[in-house]
């Protein structure tokens, strides 16, 4: 399941970030790595971005991103 | 004595400044270094003999040699010889902030952790087990809160402390992980130990760099023809290793979750996909409608104290002086200058109102709900955040392009950003529009602002339909939690804005008033027929078709504007009040004057408290601005005028950014273009709707 698939108010864990290596690294610094857990806060529509909650944080992802982070719920 | 440093090193917005301000004293020497963009500001005091230098560095989360900000820190401590390291911390939200606190422990740099807002902890009913958390940094904690001087008194002491006894933090890994990385590094000294003088220790800390993905350490090692996988690396193993570090003092953290209960539910209003965007374009709306409110009736108010006691005062001083002297002071330098001034309280209201929204977290939320429309665009939302800033000033704006990761959307927004109205273009709007759309300026200059934002994005349409580049990248945005905005911030800010604008008043806009003045002097003492009247009567044929070709004073204040926006009004006061219109001033009682004095601050209190208007009380410019255009096309002509200044090329500062954060390549190709540009569209404008206006 990738994290667009997410409802809103949803705890998950990352299974897998399929991103290009610096975005990757990037995301990794934030709180988002394989085996580490996010709050889906509100998921926008096709065309809206999503907040979801990362270590503290709230982080605004768009859906194309979404798509690339495959999750587990806990 | 050599000087120690000590750099002030967290996130962004945790409070380093405001602990380098309090311990400074108030004996902060500011200086600003290379890269302006992000300035690194110092403070040099003297404690006890010793001298030491506080560093404030830009707020990071991460050390990072790639990303602008995060570079320039980066390279900070790694490259000058610091002596103390105060990491300043939200204690409010440590689960984030800690992770940059155990990536700092591998500068070895003696280090202080200071637990900002302990106010706003004791507020959340946050529960922190010192202890604990202090066994598991292995760093000095020091809790305080900016507010309480003994808490300055204490950190200072700390401070010297550690300077004389200075205590070196110790990376430490876990136990189960450091059998792993000496297992790899076993392997990399044997694949490479003939073919290089390297030791076991740099072997550990070359693998150290390859588990953190470093892009050199990963570059060498395809040098010797080895890949990771040989080596058995773990995959990003030292940052999930600080992950896990953050989550055993987190363990001795309670209740932190109590503090993002409010954001929560002012979110789910204020990022309603409905209700947002209604409440979004209400604030908006209502912001710049607060700041003409009450920014109106107080720049007439300081323009009528000039007339009433300046100008008087100055003709009777002046009155045994040749005419030429007189001239130049009370026409030139006094009429200029009192224009300017005249509009301090718009830049105090605007920037009070830009403040709040940025400070209380809202402004993030504009980007949430803009991003999906900026997207249309091949922009992202980020590019938004520096078009809200451009409309404070365009210089920030530029700099501020630099959090933009893609380099493409990253020039985009910059060429982009020059159309957003600064603060100094909205006096201009705001003079003209009060003229010649009376009880319509609101909407007048609003429409000059969503203008503005409309040329920009048909531009980044145009852009976007033959960038054959186009590359989708990662975009991640922070909302950050909601506050109240703090009014010694607030202040600061404004104050901060203030001084810039006065300067640049006595310093700027005083050069270009002396110019003008000389050149609409001479030669013969009269406007009409000064050098600058002929040149620009005959210039202004070339801007006839825009439709304010007719009036070649508006012509002649162009130009002027590249130096700073806010010269086009000093230079129109200057060539259209004359002599006579003060006249009838200079004459009066002093008694009468201070009658004249009481009425004035009466319709003021009247207008700002009790809306109600007196008859215009026009002030001599805006009169003299009323004879610039006419005929029953005035209306049009104004706004074609104003169009062209939103979009002409943008002031000398602006310019200059550009220049140094893109090249002159950029900056020539962007300059031709906004030269072009406002030509262009103001010409379609008034050709299109002087058909109706026959």
């Amino acid at each position: 399941m990738t994290l667009d698939e997410v409802k809103s108010g949803s705890y998950v864990y990352i299974k897998k970030m399929n991103f290009e290596s610096y975005d990757y690294k990037r995301l990794l610094h934030l709180g988002l790595y394989e085996g580490g857990h996010l709050l889906m806060e509100h998921r926008g529509k096709k065309s809206e971005p999503s907040l979801i909650f990362v270590r503290g944080t709230f982080y605004m992802l768009r859906y194309d991103d979404l798509q690339k982070i495959e999750v587990e719920f806990i | 004595m050599k000087m120690k440093t000590i750099a002030f090193v967290g996130n962004p917005n945790v409070g380093k400044s405001a602990w380098i301000n309090q311990l400074a004293n108030g004996n902060l020497k500011v200086g600003n270094w290379a890269g302006v963009t992000v300035r690194q500001e110092e403070a040099i005091v003297n404690w006890n003999q010793n001298i030491v230098k506080l560093v404030d560095l830009p707020g990071i989360y991460q050390l990072s040699d790639v990303r602008g900000e995060e570079a320039i820190t980066s390279k900070f401590l790694k490259t000058q010889s610091v002596d103390c390291i105060i990491n300043v911390v939200d204690t409010t939200n440590l689960e984030r902030n800690l992770y940059l606190t155990i990536q700092l422990t591998k500068l070895k740099i003696p280090m202080i952790v200071v637990f900002n807002f302990m106010d706003e902890v004791e507020k959340y009913h946050i529960q922190l087990n010192i202890k604990k958390i202090q066994e598991q940094l292995e760093l000095p904690i020091f809790l305080g809160c900016i507010y309480y001087k003994e808490n300055i008194i204490d950190l200072k002491k700390l401070i010297l402390q550690q300077l004389t006894n200075p205590v070196y933090p110790s990376f430490q890994l876990l136990k189960k992980d450091i059998s792993k990385v000496l297992f790899s590094a076993n392997m990399l000294w044997k694949h490479v130990h003939k073919q290089t003088t390297i030791t076991f220790d740099q072997c550990i800390e070359w693998i150290l760099y390859l588990c953190e993905e470093n892009e050199d350490a990963l570059r060498a090692l395809y040098e010797y023809n080895i890949s990771p996988h040989q080596l058995q690396l773990p995959n990003n193993h030292l940052t999930k290793m600080i992950y896990q570090k953050v989550d055993l003092c987190m363990n001795y953290v309670s209740n932190s979750q109590l503090k993002y209960k409010k954001t929560r539910k002012l979110d789910r209003f204020f990022l309603h996909p409905v209700f947002g965007k209604i409440s979004m374009l209400f604030i908006l709306f209502f912001s710049v409608y607060l700041i003409f409110h009450i920014s109106n009736p107080c720049g007439s108010y300081i323009e009528g104290i000039f007339e009433l006691f300046f100008f008087p005062f100055m003709s009777q001083a002046l009155q045994s002086t040749p005419q030429a002297v007189q001239n130049f002071f009370i026409q030139g330098v006094g009429r200029g200058i009192t224009t300017i001034l005249s509009f301090i309280p718009l830049i105090a209201i605007y920037n009070i109102v830009l403040s709040i929204l940025e400070e209380s977290g809202y402004m993030a939320r504009v980007v949430y709900h803009f991003d999906k429309y900026m997207n249309y665009f091949s922009l992202n939302g980020k590019s938004f955040l520096s078009f809200l800033i451009g409309f404070g000033c365009n210089v920030p704006a530029i700099y501020s392009t630099r959090t933009i990761d893609n380099e493409q959307q990253r020039k985009r927004t910059a060429i982009l950003v020059p159309f957003m109205s600064c603060g100094a273009r909205l006096p201009i709007f705001m003079i003209f529009s009060s003229v010649f759309f009376k009880e319509k300026e609101t909407m007048v200059v609003v429409s000059l602002y969503s203008f503005g934002i409309f040329i920009a994005l048909c531009i980044a349409y145009i852009i976007s339909i033959f960038d054959k580049k186009k590359k989708r990248t990662l975009f991640l945005f922070e909302l950050n939690a909601y506050r109240i905005p703090k009014l010694s911030h607030i202040l600061k800010k404004v104050k901060n804005e203030l001084i810039s604008y006065i300067k640049k008043a006595f310093t700027v806009v005083l050069f270009a008033v002396i110019c003008i003045w000389g050149l609409s002097y001479y030669p013969n003492h009269n406007v009409k027929t000064s050098y600058i009247s002929t040149f620009s009567q005959r210039i202004s044929r070339f801007y006839e078709p825009l439709g304010f070709g007719t009036s070649w004073e508006c012509v002649a204040a162009l130009p002027t504007s590249i130096l700073a926006k806010e010269t086009i009004l000093a230079f129109l006061s200057q060539i259209l009040i004359d002599d006579s219109n003060s006249s009838n001033i200079t004459t009066l009682s002093l008694h009468n004057r201070v009658q004249e004095f009481k009425n004035l601050t009466e319709n003021v209190i009247q207008e700002l408290f009790f809306f109600h208007k007196e008859e215009e009380g026009n002030s001599y410019l805006k009169i003299k601005i009323q004879t610039l255009f006419i005929d029953r096309q005035k209306n049009l002509r104004v706004y074609c005028y104003l169009i062209y200044i939103l979009l002409m090329v943008p002031c000398i500062m602006v310019l200059q950014a550009v220049w140094k954060e893109f090249g002159w390549k950029f900056f020539i190709k962007m300059t031709i273009f906004m030269f072009f540009l406002p030509y262009v569209v103001s010409f379609f404008i008034y050709q299109i709707f002087s058909i109706w206006i026959l």
